[in-house]
This record gives structure tokens, C-alpha cells and sequence, in this order.
């Protein structure tokens, strides 16, 4: 502690002698800021970029003047001189260009070359609107998976495994708050409407120390501010759902309000269908649907130009439900509805101020939840000997998980050569296991009205977190910190300290030398039944007996900036994983975490391979091609948790091979086009080649089919091809673009699921047995269209 | 317009069904294996049984009358034993049965030569007696005619030098005596009927249920989360290593016998009764053979919940070929349930 007040100490003359230059940086237009926008003083080369709330702090040390240039990609370039006589603050409202020249946007951009930070991609919420998608729905995680050491998991699921990790193992913030189930529609669509995104950095290793609590990614999500000018909005039809899209200023230039809201309508469509089919045969007040939606909310509140208020909302909910009443005369019926919702709820306040020029304060408070709840209920009045007797009978599943965070962030400039971020964060968890609820009414006999496992665990997480982005000299940067985690679960403690580094080597200025090292830990689980992501989904805390996953990763590459156009990298990395879990052999899940610590074995992993990324971000032609090189082991081995025998296997999602190629056209404001293609090498999966005597003691008529080795089966490679089109045009009141994409444009059948498929013919003298495998593809080529209007 | 709608709608339904196709499946995989199966329990002979497996994929005849499963009766079977040949099988179509029995301690190699594929080899090394004590009978209050809530304690002494495995059975000898009388005729029938089988018993003892790996869970009762439910308690010795532990066991069903009549009208009853007796039976088993009949008993399992679980592995420790060789080191102990 006293070495750390010397060097405070030591340190405060030379703050004394340099001058901060600090502010905000916003769209023109709409006020909007902008986050990851290069702040640079021309004069001396020195620079910056802006935080996640477009604010920027560069301090500079012998000078008496600085030529600051303030440029993000689509805007014009914002100069300005500055006669350096102390502190100043420099709010700089950037232009959009509406002709995109390259040099002129491009001239003084950071590139991913000169920056400390590797294993990160930030890809333009533009661009990730222009990737061609299923059913025409924008879909960050669809894109996300396109990018080098992201896979997707089975055909058409949001789901992403990044570099070898699992599902679980990605930490998604919606403006820093963690959401714990990010599906629709067992994964079909992810919860991120895209009209409401601003911003999308996916973070693969080399963690910065502001980010813990999964072992894998982080994606970092940021929603639209709102436009602090004028009211405008948008909406959209689609073929599956509809979205509306309204932001504005409260009050001008001081309040703004920003909302998203989509909403599938299916149900709508269908409901007069199952009504008229139902009501033929005598069943009335039919119905059955499924439907989900996402409101996107946000409110922004400037008190001054030190500080801002913002208060979040998400709330996301998917819904399927069944129900009828049938009749069979005017006395008696019958009835019965089931009804199944689940879904996220995430709120947060965040105060941002500047304390100093130097000193940047974010505090922020949030609650996020995610919860499922299955209902089924029926309901009957008969008429017995005279006597109209009532029956009804209702039983409930839920179960969840709670979260309430405070934590405090600060970005602390107070030199040149440092950038230095520290915070705390405190979480209160509140796990619901499986809670049943029975109600059943019967006549004569005594009513039920009982609820079971109504017991919660509480476990509290706290970080402590240090980083420091400090240029040791001007070819050498490191980002170095730390996290110090605890978890505190039923009496028990979890600590941890966690290292983090990253390093940059300039080689020359367009080409850089990155190496990186990061450990991250993991305290929650996911229980998962199968492959692909279902509601029943259950998140549960590490306990006595089941150890926090852990990761340690490192990292190295090149990165090469052309011409400031193309940004070029190869990365390799390696990745262990300690205490993973497997549901053992047979053991299944349905929601219910009773139990569950017998059903799992853990075990270990390791993953490593190469990633090779060309991205082009601005021009009439942007998009990337990656591609990676990777494999993915899994060994467990644990006496008594055996998976294969204890042998290593591949993990599910070990494609050797994965390469994706994303481009998009714009040449002006009336027509935009889109193509990606993907190939990667197929799933593994595990198939039994041998059938066998089953041993059932004395019996021997039972046949067992034997697996030799697990994942021991590998699919057909996958590849698909999509395409879009936007055609725009400008109206009296605003834009109206129709949308056309195709999905799978040359038809590919690419697996869903295998299954054997067995015939048995008799001939009378005998029997001829014949198996073949076969796989099922869900999505052949598939058009869509929507419309939307913007005003 | 009319005339696009039935190409577009024929065009539609052809890309649906087409989403269905065969995937090719490797031609080594289409051969057939050397099975072999060899559990054996010390004090008794050791039996072999050989058959071929059936490839999954693949089309197969098999005439009226030959089993699904085609038994091996031309192999050359070879046992040796601590490094000497053991002479004398008996073959009987796919079974061979040595004259040799399983003592502890022994190490055993299993040779076998089918005509046509390479020859299959196995060891095992029988377990040594485990450490049994304090069997005791604590009898429960009778909840009806022939149903109590007994508990059946015993105490394991776990040596420290190894990893060690154990299997828990409760065997059940019951005796039914069936008896029809008929009054028109005055005729009195009685048969008796002798079988054996495995009886359920469960255990809520998480110091021993935590190391036994599957199905702990009872399926039908969500509440007796941590209790083991079934037939056969297999476990390793991870938390009781070095160290004597007392398990405690509690049977289901009947505990000594059960008698019923059943009446039609007035003329003819019939009377079953059926008596039994319980052996405590607790082996010492292999690393091997634990994992086997593991994965064996997750089957059945798996075969009930298959799409919304892992497959299950079917463990072999038959290097060549598929199958299991191990001993069980066997104690059994005659059990007193009734007062």
C-alpha cells in the first residue's frame, strides 16, 4: 500500500505538467454518440478513442498547442486547434459524409493494428444489417458467427461457440447487462433487435480486465441513445414478424427517448385457422400459437456535458400455448390449455460523470432476469346421476435466475502514455430451482393446493479489477491488469485472481506483433437437455462438490493495416478449460436442477488453431473473409466420470476447417446488396456401428447398439450461400426500402439430425434387416421479403 | 398468374421432401466383430460366450430359425492364468465354459482365434475378497401384510492402496406355491415354483451415491433427488478410500412372504403364496467391469429418453474385438427380514 501512494505521489508532478484534452463525441444529426471513434492530436501523433459512452480523455504532455483531428468511419472529419494553456474540454459533433470518399475517412482512423487490444472484433452495426438472414430478420448473433474462431452450432440456431468453448461460455452485455438466454424460438432468432443495436464488440481472448464471468467471449452489445434533435422512427413487415422503431428528444438536446419494439405474428395469422378447423368438430374457444417479441428501451438524460444519465429497458418473452373447450351439450364440457413462456427482463440505471478531464466515473445499478414457466390446466363439468359434477386440475413449473448488480467503473488518463481503467462490481444471484405448483378441485374428495421446491439459492459475486493500457515506449503497448473474483454460494467461497495481458509491437506503422495471456473463471452453469438451446435451459451456481470452470488462453499474431483500407490478421491461439461439464451417458435434464450435481461428470478441454481475417469496413465494397483453422478435445477422465472411456474425444463442435465470406455492395443511397457464403468443415457425432447381445443376465434375446468411440462420426461438410437485396427510395415523409433475401440460394441440403432409418421384410423363410443413416435438413432455399419505412 | 401457382406450389414440395436424404456410412464399418462376454464370479466356472455383431448399417438375411445374433462355435478359446495355460473347455455352439474357477488374485489372460479375423485377447485380474461386517437387519413397522420398511446395514472396509470398485446386490430366492380348488370337481391343483432374481433397494447415502456415477436419481419420484434406486449399487471407493463405512440399505416390495386368494363365485379359489429369502451379496469388481456394467445399466435408460441424451458408450476391455472380461469377488450373506 505504500509503494502505491509513492507512486501516486511520483506521479502527480507529472500530471502537473500536462494538459487534458476531454469530451464527447457525437453524431451531428442525431446527437447520437459515437463509440470507437479516433480522437488525435496531428501535432504530436498522439491519440485516442472513445469509450462505450463516446466520451474521450487524451493527455498531452510538452506541448503548448495540438491540431486535434476526430474522425469514425461514414463522417467527415472533425479539426480543430487548440491552444493547450490547461485542460480543455472538446465536444466534437461529427458530419456524415454523404459521399464516402475512402481517404477522407479513413485518413486518421486507429486501425486494429496499432491498438494493444487482440482477439476483438468490432463489426459495423451497418454491416451486420446488410448480412443476408434467414426470414429477412436482422440478427447480430447470425453475423457474429461469420466471423473467424465463432462457430454456429447445429443449422440455423443463434447459438456460438467461440474457440472451442461452449454455449455457455459467452458473457452477452445489452449495455452491460448480462442476459441469460439470448434465444427465440429454441434458438432460431436471437433477443437483439437489430434497429435498436448501436454497437457490437465480440471479444475471443485477451480479455481486458473490465470484463469476467464467462471463460470464453464477451459480446458487448451498446443500444441506440436516441436522436437528441428530432423525432424519427421506422417500421418494417417481414414474413414473420413486424417492428416499429421510434426515438426522439423529451426535451431538445437534454432528454431522449428511444424504443424498439418486434413482435412475431404468426399466431395472429394461424389463430382464425384452428378455430375454424376446431369448430367443425364441436370444440369451441380454440386456440394455439406461439409468439415472441422484444421491447428495446432507453432513456437519456443530459445534466450538463460531464454527465449523463441513461436508464435501460429489455424485456423479451417467447410464448407457446394450446387450449380448448369442447362441448358436448349445454350442460357438460370439457377443457384444457397449456401454456409455456419464457424470457429475459433487464433493467439498468448508469450515471456517467467526469470528474476530472482525467477522470471518467460510470456507476451503474441493474436487475436482469430470466425465467421460464410451463402451465397445463383442465377443467371438465359432467353430469353423474343427475348431478353436475366439476373437476379441474392445474399444474405449474417454473424456475430462474435473478440478478442484482451494482458496480462502479472508472477510466483514469493521468498521462500520456497511460489509459488506465479500474472498478468493482458486486452481483447478488438468485437461483430458482424447479418450483411445482399443484391445484386440483374435485368433487368429494379433498382439494390439493400444494407447492414443491420452493427453496432458492442466493450466492453473491464481487470483482475488483485493474488495467492499464500503458505505451512503454512508441513501438510497445501493453494492456496489463487483473481481476480479483469471489463467489460466495451456500457457506462456501470461490476466489480467484485473475491475470490479464495483451501487447502490441509496432514492426513498422501498418504492421504490428500481438501477444496475449488471459485466465478467466466461472462460477454458473448451464443444465442443458440437448444440442440445440431450449427454454428449459437452466443456469445453477457452482457448488461443494462442482468447481468453477476456468480458462487459460493465449494468443498471438500478426495485424496489418493496407492502406487503410483493409485490415489483415492471423491469429493463433491456445485454450485450456478446466472443470467443464458433460451430462454423463443416459442422464437427462428437464428443467430441474434436483438432483443435478449426480447427472453431470466434469472434465477438461483444449482448443487451439489459427485464424486468418481480411475486413473491409469502409467503400463501396465492405465485409470480411474469415477463415480458421481449429481443433476442439475434450477429455474426462475422473474416476467414476468417465466419458469414453476416459480417452481424449473431439467435442461436438470441432470443425477443423471454417471459412466465411461476407460482402456487401453500396454504391449509393438507393441500393444496397449482400452475399455471404460459408463452408465449414461438418459436426462431429456420435454413432453406434454395431449392434450386439445384450447382456440382461440370464437373457440373451435383447440386442444393445454398441458406440465405439464418442463423436466418432463426422457429418457432411456445411455450406450455404445467401443473398440481398435493398432497394431504397426516398418519399414525401421519409424512406421506404424493400427488402428481398434468399436464404440457402443454391439449396444445399446441409444436416439437422441423423437418425438410422431400419426396414424388416419377412419373405417366409427368413428375414432381411436393412439400416441406412439418414440426416434431415431444415431449411432449403428459402425467399423472404419485407418492407420498411423511414421517417 | 394462375398459371405459375402450381409449378411454384409442385416446385415447393418437391425442395420439402427432397430435405431428406441417405448419408454413406464407411465400408469398415459394415463388417462384423468378434462379441465376446465373460463375467465370471469367483467359485464358479468361467463361461465364455461368443458371438458375431451385426453392423448397424448395412442390409442382412437371417433364415427361420438362426438367431439374430450368430453364435461362434469354431473359435480356439485359451485361457491362461498368473502366466499358465488352462486346459479344459467345454464348447456349446457359443459357449465355453473352463473347468477353471475365478480365484482372487489370479491373473487372467483370454485368447481367442476365429477363423477369418484377428485374434481377440482380454485380461483381468480377479479382485481381492472385500472386507464385510456388522451385517445387521434393522426391522421396520409393518405397513401391511408382508410390507415393512426394513433396513439392511453392513460395514465395507475399503483398502487404501488402490482404487477400488464395488457392486451391492440383494438377491431374492422366492418360492411360489400355487393351489386351485374347484369344488364341482373337489379337485385340489398345487405347483411350486423356485426363481431367483435381483430385488430393488435404495440408498439415500450421499457419501457413497455421490461416487456411483448413473442413474441415482428415481425417475418417478423427483423428490429423492440423491437416492440410488435400482438393482445393482456400483461405486468406487473415491469417497471412502482407506477407511470402513457403513451403508445402509432399504428393500422394496415384500419382505418375507405374501399369500392371497382369489375367488370366482362361490365354487373355485385360488391361493398363491409366495415365501422368500434374502442374500446380501457385496463384490469387489474391476475398473473394467464397473464402467461396463455402467454404461449397460444407462442403457436401458437411454433406450427411454434416447433424443434428449448423450449415447451411451456399452465400455470393452477386449482389445481386437467388442465385449467384457472380469470377475466378481463375491460375499453373500443369508439376510433374516423377518422377527
Amino acid at each position: 500500500m505504500k509503494k502505491a501512494i509513492t507512486i501516486l505521489l511520483l506521479l502527480l508532478p507529472l500530471c502537473a505538467t500536462a494538459q487534458t484534452l476531454s469530451g464527447t463525441v457525437t453524431d451531428r444529426a442525431t446527437g447520437e454518440t459515437l463509440i470507437g471513434a479516433t480522437v488525435l492530436d496531428a501535432t504530436t501523433g498522439k491519440g485516442t478513442v472513445t469509450n462505450a459512452h463516446g466520451r474521450y480523455s487524451l493527455t498531452l504532455k510538452g506541448s503548448t498547442s495540438a491540431h486535434l483531428r476526430v474522425s469514425f468511419v461514414g463522417y467527415k472529419v472533425f479539426e480543430r486547434d487548440i491552444t493547450l494553456d490547461g485542460d480543455h474540454t472538446v465536444n466534437a459533433q461529427l458530419e456524415a459524409a454523404l459521399v464516402l470518399k475512402e481517404v477522407e475517412v479513413t485518413a486518421d482512423r486507429i486501425s486494429r493494428t496499432k491498438v494493444s487490444q487482440m482477439s476483438a472484433i468490432e463489426v459495423p452495426v451497418e454491416q451486420i444489417k446488410l448480412v443476408p438472414v434467414i426470414f429477412g430478420e436482422t440478427d447480430v448473433l447470425k453475423a457474429i458467427q461469420l466471423l473467424p474462431g465463432v462457430q454456429s452450432g447445429t443449422e440455423g440456431m443463434s447459438g456460438i461457440y467461440v474457440r472451442g468453448g461452449g454455449p455457455d461460455q459467452n458473457l452477452f452485455l445489452l449495455d452491460g447487462i448480462p442476459l441469460y438466454n439470448v434465444n427465440h424460438l429454441g434458438g432460431f432468432f436471437s433477443a437483439f433487435n437489430g434497429d435498436a443495436i448501436k454497437n457490437v464488440t465480440l471479444y475471443k481472448g485477451s480479455f481486458p480486465s473490465h470484463f469476467a464471468g464467462r471463460i470464453s467471449s464477451v459480446l458487448d452489445i451498446t443500444t441506440n441513445n436516441g436522436n437528441d434533435k428530432e423525432w424519427h422512427g421506422s417500421g418494417s413487415v417481414g414474413l414473420i414478424s413486424a417492428k416499429v422503431n421510434v426515438e426522439g428528444p423529451i426535451v431538445k438536446e437534454q432528454t431522449t427517448l428511444s424504443l424498439s419494439l418486434r413482435r412475431t405474428y404468426g399466431d395472429l395469422l394461424i389463430m382464425p385457422l384452428v378455430k375454424a378447423a376446431t369448430l367443425s368438430e364441436g370444440i369451441r374457444g380454440a386456440s394455439a400459437g406461439y409468439y415472441f417479441y422484444d421491447l428495446n428501451g432507453k432513456l437519456t438524460h443530459r445534466f450538463s456535458d460531464r454527465s449523463r444519465l441513461y436508464a435501460t429497458w429489455y424485456s423479451g418473452d417467447d410464448a407457446a400455448y394450446i387450449g380448448f373447450n369442447e362441448t358436448e351439450n349445454p350442460l357438460e364440457h370439457y377443457g384444457m390449455k397449456f401454456g409455456y413462456n419464457w424470457g429475459n427482463l433487464a433493467t439498468a440505471v448508469r450515471w456517467n460523470y467526469e470528474l476530472t478531464p482525467k477522470l471518467f466515473m460510470n456507476l451503474t445499478g441493474s436487475f436482469t432476469r430470466y425465467r421460464q414457466k410451463l402451465g397445463i390446466g383442465i377443467e371438465e363439468e359432467t353430469l353423474e346421476y343427475g348431478t353436475l359434477v366439476s373437476n379441474e386440475a392445474e399444474l405449474s413449473v417454473r424456475s430462474g435466475i435473478a440478478d442484482v448488480t451494482v458496480r462502479a467503473d472508472f477510466d483514469y488518463s493521468p498521462l500520456p502514455e497511460h489509459a488506465i481503467k479500474f472498478g468493482a462490481t458486486a452481483v447478488n444471484h438468485h437461483f430458482t430451482p424447479q418450483v411445482q405448483g399443484t391445484h386440483i378441485t374435485v368433487t368429494g374428495i379433498q382439494p390439493v393446493d400444494t407447492t414443491y421446491g420452493e427453496q432458492s439459492i442466493n450466492a453473491q459475486e464481487m470483482n475488483l479489477y485493474f488495467g492499464d493500457d500503458w505505451s512503454i515506449a512508441e513501438p510497445l503497448k501493453v494492456n496489463i491488469g487483473a481481476v480479483l473474483s469471489g463467489f460466495l454460494v451456500e457457506g462456501r467461497f470461490y476466489p480467484s485472481v485473475q491475470p490479464r495481458l495483451s501487447s502490441r509491437l509496432l514492426l513498422s506503422d501498418d504492421l504490428s506483433f500481438k501477444a496475449g495471456y488471459s485466465y478467466m473463471t466461472q462460477y454458473l452453469h448451464l443444465l442443458s437437455t440437448s444440442n440445440i438451446s431450449l427454454p428449459t435451459d437452466l443456469w445453477v451456481p457452482v457448488t461443494a462438490r462442482i468447481e468453477p470452470m476456468n480458462s487459460h488462453q493465449v494468443a498471438a499474431g500478426i495485424f496489418y493495416d493496407w492502406r487503410s483500407l483493409l485490415d489483415i490478421s492471423v491469429e493463433g491461439y491456445y485454450k485450456w478449460m478446466n472443470n467443464l461439464l458433460e451430462y454423463k451417458p443416459g442422464s437427462t435434464f428437464f428443467g430441474s436442477s434436483e438432483g443435478w450435481e449426480n447427472m453431470v461428470c466434469m472434465g477438461r478441454g483444449w482448443a487451439y488453431g489459427v485464424e486468418f481475417l481480411v475486413q473491409k469496413s469502409v467503400g463501396d465494397i465492405t465485409g470480411w473473409i474469415g477463415y480458421t483453422w481449429s481443433r476442439t478435445m475434450r477429455q474426462f477422465d475422473r474416476p467414476g466420470e468417465e466419458l469414453n472411456g476416459g480417452r481424449v474425444f473431439p467435442a461436438k463442435y470441432d470443425r477443423i476447417h471454417d471459412l466465411s465470406i461476407t460482402l456487401q455492395y453500396k454504391p449509393d443511397n438507393t441500393f444496397d446488396a449482400g452475399v455471404t457464403w460459408v463452408y465449414s468443415t461438418g459436426n462431429t457425432a456420435t454413432i453406434a456401428m454395431q449392434e450386439v447381445e445384450m447382456d440382461a443376465g440370464q437373457y440373451w434375446s435383447e440386442q444393445m447398439r454398441v458406440v465405439d468411440e464418442r463423436n466418432n462420426f463426422r457429418l457432411p461438410a456445411y455450406h450455404r450461400m445467401d443473398v440481398s437485396v435493398n432497394f431504397h427510395k426516398q418519399k414525401k415523409h421519409g424512406v421506404r426500402t424493400w427488402s428481398i433475401s434468399v436464404y440457402n440460394l443454391y439449396n444445399r441440403q446441409n444436416p439437422f439430425i441423423i437418425y438410422p432409418r431400419s426396414v424388416q421384410r419377412d419373405d417366409g423363410h427368413g428375414t432381411t434387416y436393412s439400416t441406412v443413416l439418414m440426416q434431415r435438413s431444415l431449411f432449403p432455399i428459402m425467399p423472404s421479403i419485407s418492407y420498411i419505412y423511414k421517417f | 398468374m394462375r398459371h405459375c401457382i402450381f409449378p411454384t406450389l409442385a416446385a415447393l414440395v418437391m425442395l420439402l421432401a427432397a430435405c431428406e436424404k441417405q448419408i454413406d456410412i464407411d465400408v469398415d464399418a459394415r463388417q462384423p466383430e468378434v462379441v465376446v462376454r465373460a463375467l465370471g464370479e469367483t467359485g464358479e466356472p468361467l463361461a465364455v460366450r461368443l458371438t458375431y455383431s451385426r453392423p448397424v448399417f448395412g442390409t442382412f438375411y437371417v433364415p427361420n430359425g438362426e438367431g439374430y445374433f450368430k453364435e461362434i462355435a469354431d473359435a480356439t478359446v485359451s485361457l491362461s492364468v498368473d502366466g499358465s495355460p488352462h486346459s479344459g473347455v467345454n464348447v456349446d455352439g457359443g459357449n465355453y465354459t473352463f473347468a477353471y474357477q475365478p480365484q482372487a488374485g489370479d491373473h487372467l489372460v483370454l485368447s481367442v482365434a476365429v477363423p477369418g479375423h484377428k485374434t481377440v485377447t482380454a485380461e483381468a485380474v480377479v479382485p481381492q475378497i472385500p472386507a464385510v461386517s456388522g451385517i445387521g437387519v434393522s426391522h421396520g413397522t409393518d405397513q401391511e401384510r408382508g410390507i415393512r420398511n426394513n433396513t439392511i446395514a453392513f460395514t465395507l472396509a475399503d483398502p487404501a492402496s488402490s482404487t477400488d470398485y464395488y457392486s451391492v446386490r440383494l438377491r431374492c430366492h422366492e418360492t411360489s406355491i400355487y393351489t386351485k380348488y374347484d369344488a364341482d370337481s373337489n379337485i385340489v391343483w398345487t405347483d411350486t415354483t423356485r426363481n431367483e432374481y435381483y430385488c430393488d433397494f435404495k440408498c439415500t447415502d450421499y457419501t457413497v451415491i455421490s461416487s456411483t456415477g448413473i442413474d441415482v436419481i428415481d425417475p418417478e419420484d423427483p423428490d429423492a433427488a440423491n437416492t440410488y434406486v435400482g438393482d445393482e449399487m456400483l461405486f468406487s471407493d473415491a469417497n471412502i478410500n482407506g477407511n470402513q463405512h457403513q451403508f445402509k440399505l432399504e428393500p422394496y416390495g415384500y419382505y418375507e412372504y405374501e399369500d392371497y386368494d382369489n375367488y370366482y363365485g362361490y365354487d373355485t379359489i385360488e391361493r398363491y403364496m409366495n415365501s422368500r429369502d434374502y442374500y446380501l451379496e457385496v463384490s469387489a469388481i474391476s475398473r473394467d467391469t464397473y464402467m461396463y456394467l455402467q454404461s449397460v445399466d444407462a442403457y436401458d435408460y437411454d433406450e427411454v429418453l434416447a433424443l434428449f441424451s448423450e449415447p451411451v458408450q456399452i465400455h470393452s476391455n477386449v482389445s481386437g474385438g467388442i465385449g467384457i472380461f472380469g470377475i466378481r469377488t463375491k460375499v453373500s450373506f443369508k439376510l433374516q427380514l423377518n422377527d
